[in-house]
């Protein structure tokens, strides 16, 4: 097709001209031109004469290009012969500018352009009246997508866990009361049931409240120890705008002999600190999870951050002997702990969002800032 | 549950002029697991406070409004100039003296109020931050002292814990309670509520009532007092200043009384107006179905079933035990005698009713949780006197207190050994026992560094021996537990193949131009249904929170069209959108719904194609972006195959994504339907694939191709077809023809001009390219395979090249 042969011309008379200026060889340069637009046999001159077989539709893009690339050869083999470098730089910019309109030529005219500049460098940095770049001109944006922000923070997360040794593990959003609730030692009739508002599908299946019936299925498929993270989606009946019917979770779980709450508290606190920064202190309350104990509410506080105020980030205990009865561990030799943290609250506090419901909107004028 | 200060005081010595002692209990609290949400205090200073008494009023001599008093404020004679309608010789007001800061910031000072000296303020209820008249000063009933402080009198000096309980720590829902903690973390004894009842010693109550309990299980004890010939009234200004603190609004003396005992001890307790009681007689049993529906005192008529525990009078029933009272047996104005219940019910009884009526009350919620059997008793007792201190009347002597099912403390063992291993702290026995202690349990001796600790029934969250070693662990202080790292176990398991593909999946996508959205896993039934997915392929939500969110999304293209839809709405035209999660769908005979890992993407632009022969532009860059990520995974035989219709997209521009015998997807145009439902004004490219089953797909090993080391020859193919021939086609026999030599066919261009529109036919473009590896070929070789490609399109497709 024409139009590609003339990108051929373009590529290959730009290389013979710049080497032919590098070396003010007017016979080189003759030799371009009758290459091109030779009267018998011109390259150039071929594509123009198969012109009359295109259609009107094509005629109207390789004319006018055709032409724009007559005049550029004409120009700089004169120039050459000339020696004068005003004349091949301008060439060169009037058909890298040409180009660079067309929608498909965008490479190919910045090559030409740049071919242009190094016209201009080449042997001549004694000149000095060459105006300088004005870079101040913003480069062209290329075309690139963005990762949801709570994404980046999951990931960053999971980062953070994996070189701690924690490996990650998945399980159904769609999940079975046994795993959500009883085998977390939430039996039907209990008050800690109403802490979570749960979503009901048919029969004994639900949305899984937290990511710890993950907790459950792992250790169901394998022996002690264990070292887990579980991040993933999660559901509650509450809408507003610090709850959102969906957001997610990460969370851990750490099985072996001798595991203490110490090693809970010093297994925090590195995390923290490799999430938010050093200057974190950590902060231990006792609180109540069904599932583990003793359990606690973990809040964090950097005096740059807040005015020093503390912060919830995340709940954590030692796994109930309980739980380590469901799933048929020996408690007296397994402990362990576990925590979950809610990943839509860390990006908040990351990002200074003060609605959930942001999160879930994906409006492109908000996911382009992340 | 808010916790005033001043009330706490009645259980434990506190220092409450110590002006730190708020901020210090407080994080004491939040430190032993009772989060204390927000800590209320007096802004303002109230010392110079008083109470004064108006000895003249005379008339301002310059303003017709005000008024020029001489009151006594203990110490001596001011005048004070007061505008208010009410102040009148004799009466007990309220005086800030100079010097007073007022809440809201006024301080008060000596003034000359048109040219007369006012030395003080008279104050209302409003400017005392009391409540809201301004009508006039407030008076001041019951004579107090004149010159007594006005802050202590009404207590605006109290400091308010408001306090978030975990459900364990139902003992913690009363005063009681929270003095037991703070008295263990200050290191002070916790005061015993003594109570001392003066009865009438010729009326027992066992004479007056009876009481039964048919169901032990439900109700293993059920205490009553009566008390005769109360008056009802409004209650004391101290115990309305109380409940009023607490968050509760006074009512009567009778109905205040049984709230303040509750706050006071955690008992519930219920006013029963002894007349309206059939036989005098309380009988407490399941709902029968003859019983038919319940009436409660808010006026709710209430449909009962058999599980539901009532209290009962001789005929019929008259509360929803444990839950709330019913309309015709409460004590009204005209109420003389009266039965006082104070009962324990069992925990799982209460929350089966209150949820089935969908309800909750002060009391429910305690005896939810556990309310201690062993107070019952004392609360009857402490409601009675308190009755017959506010409202008048004798308490019969006694109370009757049924008590078929007795509850006795546990016994619980807790190991020294295990205590310090399980929170990795150093403990000694000593520790341990004194920790235990603090709190109200009681430590047998050691035996081989065992104690058996007797759990008063006050505390039913401890049952274990992890249950005791928590509470070691709150008394030793979390704080003051080391911070170690586990000693590191095995390295971290490699992501696994579903894992990496997301992964992957996602960089191709945002290097390509999408941005990633997360939406819901629920939708609405109709934006599945505008898609033209069937009910019977959904998952319902039982109960969903909207009609908006009723369904788990069987595609993730319903969210991201509505994503498309929001973005248009908000001027964003420029769209690339992907999303990386799972669909749900039902499976006979199994309690989960099926669960699918996806990959969706969407480009908005014009669904047209310019020529009705080459793609569209939105979807070509869509299906460019999809073909780089499966191409990345090395996989073989990627096929897209027509296929005549996919819920949710044109069924004229859509195509199965196939390797080998694996469907993926699909990807093709959004339905013209489910684009207008969503007023949607322009045309939507997609993709959908089914991330879980290519994770089952091995890819091809990757192996370098050795770089060429001779020169290409290039050879451009143009042909025209019939417009009805695909590029699938053509492809195949190119290749198929081509040779050995063949080392790349890349079409470049499709088109139809109108006399190729006329005759039915399309033109597409090829660059070949031929090499050979281990020799530069010559121009008779290349056209020799040109030649035989051209050959075999034009003897199969009746395709030509074109002039």
């Amino acid at each position: 097709m024409s139009e590609d042969l003339l990108v051929g011309i373009i590529r290959e008379s730009s290389g013979a001209l710049s080497d032919a200026w590098a070396a003010r060889d007017a016979g080189a340069a003759e030799g371009v031109r009758i290459r091109y637009l030779g009267r018998k046999g011109g390259e150039l001159n071929e594509v123009m004469r198969g012109l009359k077989d295109l259609s009107a539709e094509e005629k109207r893009i390789v004319g006018p290009l055709a032409n724009a690339v007559r005049t550029y050869i004409e120009a700089s083999v004169s120039a050459i012969k000339e020696d004068d470098r005003d004349k091949i730089i301008e060439a060169h910019r009037a058909l890298g500018a040409r180009l660079r309109s067309r929608e498909e030529g965008g490479a190919l005219g910045e090559m030409i352009e740049q071919r242009a500049s190094e016209l201009l460098a080449a042997g001549d940095a004694a000149d000095t009246s060459r105006s300088r770049l004005d870079l101040t001109i913003p480069g062209r944006a290329p075309l690139i997508g963005h990762e949801h922000p709570l994404v980046q923070t999951m990931e960053d997360l999971i980062e953070v866990l994996t070189r701690l040794g924690y490996s990650v593990a998945e399980g159904p959003e769609a999940e079975l009361d046994y795993y959500n609730f009883e085998a977390l030692n939430i039996p039907r009739d209990h008050p800690a049931r109403d802490m979570q508002d749960t979503f009901y599908l048919a029969g004994d299946a639900l949305l899984r409240t937290h990511t710890s019936p993950v907790q459950i299925r792992v250790m169901e498929s394998q022996a002690p120890p264990v070292k887990v993270i579980a991040p993933g989606k999660v559901f509650r009946c509450d809408a507003d705008v610090t709850h959102s019917p969906m957001f997610h979770q990460i969370e851990g779980l750490y099985v072996d002999e001798g595991v203490t709450f110490a090693d809970l508290k010093g297994t925090l606190e590195a995390f923290v600190r490799e999430i938010f920064g050093p200057e974190y202190r950590v902060r231990l309350r006792p609180s109540f999870f069904p599932f583990t104990e003793p359990s606690v509410e973990v809040d964090i506080a950097s005096d740059y951050v807040a005015g020093g105020e503390w912060m919830e980030v995340l709940g954590a205990g030692m796994v109930d002997p309980a739980v380590f009865e469901a799933v048929g561990y020996d408690p007296e030799r397994w402990t362990g702990f576990a925590w979950g943290l809610g990943v839509e609250r860390i990006t908040m506090l990351r990002y200074g969002i003060s609605d959930i419901r942001l999160f879930f909107e994906n409006d492109l004028r908000m996911l382009r800032q992340f | 549950m808010r916790i005033s200060l001043e009330w706490l005081a009645d259980f434990i010595d506190l220092d409450l002029e110590d002006p730190e002692l708020p901020e210090r209990l407080a994080n004491g609290l939040l430190l032993a697991g009772l989060e204390v949400e927000a800590l209320e205090r007096p802004e303002a200073s109230f010392d110079g406070l008083v109470v004064a008494e108006v000895l003249s009023v005379e008339p301002h001599p310059n303003a017709d409004r005000l008024k020029l008093c001489r009151v006594a404020d203990g110490a001596g004679e001011r005048s004070v100039v007061c505008g208010a309608p009410n102040v009148e010789t004799g009466r007990r007001v309220v005086l800030a003296k100079p010097g007073v800061r007022m809440p809201g910031g006024m301080k008060v000072e000596v003034a000359r109020i048109r040219g007369e000296q006012s030395e003080g303020m008279i104050c209302s209820e409003r400017e005392l931050g009391l409540g809201a008249d301004h009508s006039g000063i407030m008076v001041l009933s019951g004579a107090p002292a004149v010159g007594s402080d006005v802050a202590e009198l009404l207590g605006l000096n109290d400091v308010i814990f408001d306090i978030s309980i975990t459900p364990n720590r139902a003992d913690c829902l009363s005063v009681l309670g929270v003095a037991r903690e703070a008295a263990a973390l200050l290191g002070t004894s916790l005061r015993a509520p003594g109570i001392s009842v003066e009865e009438d010693e010729n009326t027992s109550a066992a004479s007056v009532c009876g009481v039964e309990i048919w169901d032990p299980d439900k109700c293993p004890r059920y205490a009553a007092r009566i008390i005769q010939g109360a008056e009802i009234g409004p209650s004391p200004g101290w115990m309305a200043r109380r409940l009023r603190a607490a968050g509760m609004r006074p009512i009567n003396n009778v109905v205040d009384v049984t709230n303040y005992v509750m706050l006071s001890l955690g008992q519930p307790l219920h006013a029963f107006d002894l007349h309206r009681l059939a036989e005098h007689k309380i009988i407490v049993r399941r709902w029968a179905g003859s019983d038919g529906p319940f009436t409660t005192l808010d006026g709710q008529e209430r449909a009962m079933d058999d599980e539901d525990l009532m209290i009962c009078d001789g005929e019929k029933p008259v509360a929803i035990g444990g839950v709330m009272g019913g309309l015709f047996s409460e004590v009204s104005d005209d109420t003389r005698d009266i039965l006082l219940e104070s009962a324990y019910f069992t925990p799982q009884t209460i929350r089966r009713t209150r949820r089935r009526l969908g309800m909750s009350t002060e009391a429910s919620y305690r005896f939810e949780r556990g309310v201690d059997p062993s107070g019952t008793v004392r609360a009857a007792d402490l409601a009675a006197e308190l009755i017959r201190r506010t409202a008048g009347g004798a308490v019969a002597r006694g109370a009757v207190d049924a008590h078929p099912a007795p509850i006795a403390p546990k016994q619980v063992p807790i190991r020294v050994a295990r205590a310090s291993s399980l929170l990795g702290v150093s403990l000694d026995a000593p520790r341990v026992r004194e920790s235990l202690e603090s709190l109200g349990l009681l430590v047998s001796d050691e035996k081989d560094g065992v104690f058996s600790v007797e759990v008063p029934t006050f505390r039913p969250d401890i049952e274990r021996e992890i249950d005791l070693i928590e509470e070691v662990g709150r008394r030793v202080g979390y704080e003051n537990i080391p911070a170690t790292l586990p000693a590191s176990g095995n390295p971290a398991a490699r992501p696994t193949r579903a894992r990496s593909l997301e992964l992957q999946a996602r960089r191709t996508m945002v290097a390509g131009g999408f941005s990633e959205a997360l939406n819901y896993s629920f939708v609405s039934r109709e934006a599945l249904k505008s898609m033209g997915w069937p009910d019977e392929q959904m998952v319902a939500l039982r109960n969903p929170l909207s009609g908006e969110m009723d369904v788990l999304r069987t595609t993730l293209l319903a969210g991201l069209l509505a994503n498309v839809a929001h973005n248009l709405s908000r001027g964003v035209s420029e769209i690339r959108l992907f999303e990386l999660g799972r669909s749900f769908h039902p499976v006979d005979g199994e309690a989960l719904p099926e669960q699918v890992q996806r990959a969706a993407g969407v480009v908005v632009g014009n669904a047209a194609s310019q020529d009705g022969v080459s793609l569209p532009g939105a979807l070509s860059e869509l299906k460019g972006v999809l073909e780089r990520f499966l191409e990345s995974l090395g996989l073989e035989n990627l096929l897209f195959e027509p296929v005549d219709a996919a819920p949710g997209w044109d069924s004229s521009g859509v195509s199965r994504i196939c390797v080998g015998d694996d469907v993926l997807g699909h990807v093709g145009l959004a339905a013209p339907e489910a684009l207008s439902v969503r007023d949607i004004e322009t045309g939507v490219a997609a993709f959908e694939i089914n991330l879980a089953a290519l994770a089952g797909i091995e890819p091809a090993p990757r192996r370098l191709t050795p770089l060429p080391r001779y020169p290409a020859s290039l050879r451009d193919l143009a042909v025209v077809v019939d417009a009805a021939r695909t590029n699938r086609e053509i492809e195949e026999i190119i290749r198929q023809t081509g040779g050995d030599w063949l080392e790349s066919v890349n079409l470049f261009d499709v088109y139809q001009d109108p006399a190729l529109k006329a005759s039915g036919e399309k033109s597409l473009a090829y660059s070949l390219v031929f090499r050979h590896p281990e020799a530069t070929l010559t121009d008779e070789q290349v056209n020799e395979a040109f030649d035989g490609i051209v050959g075999a399109l034009g003897a199969r497709l009746g395709a030509r090249l074109r002039s």
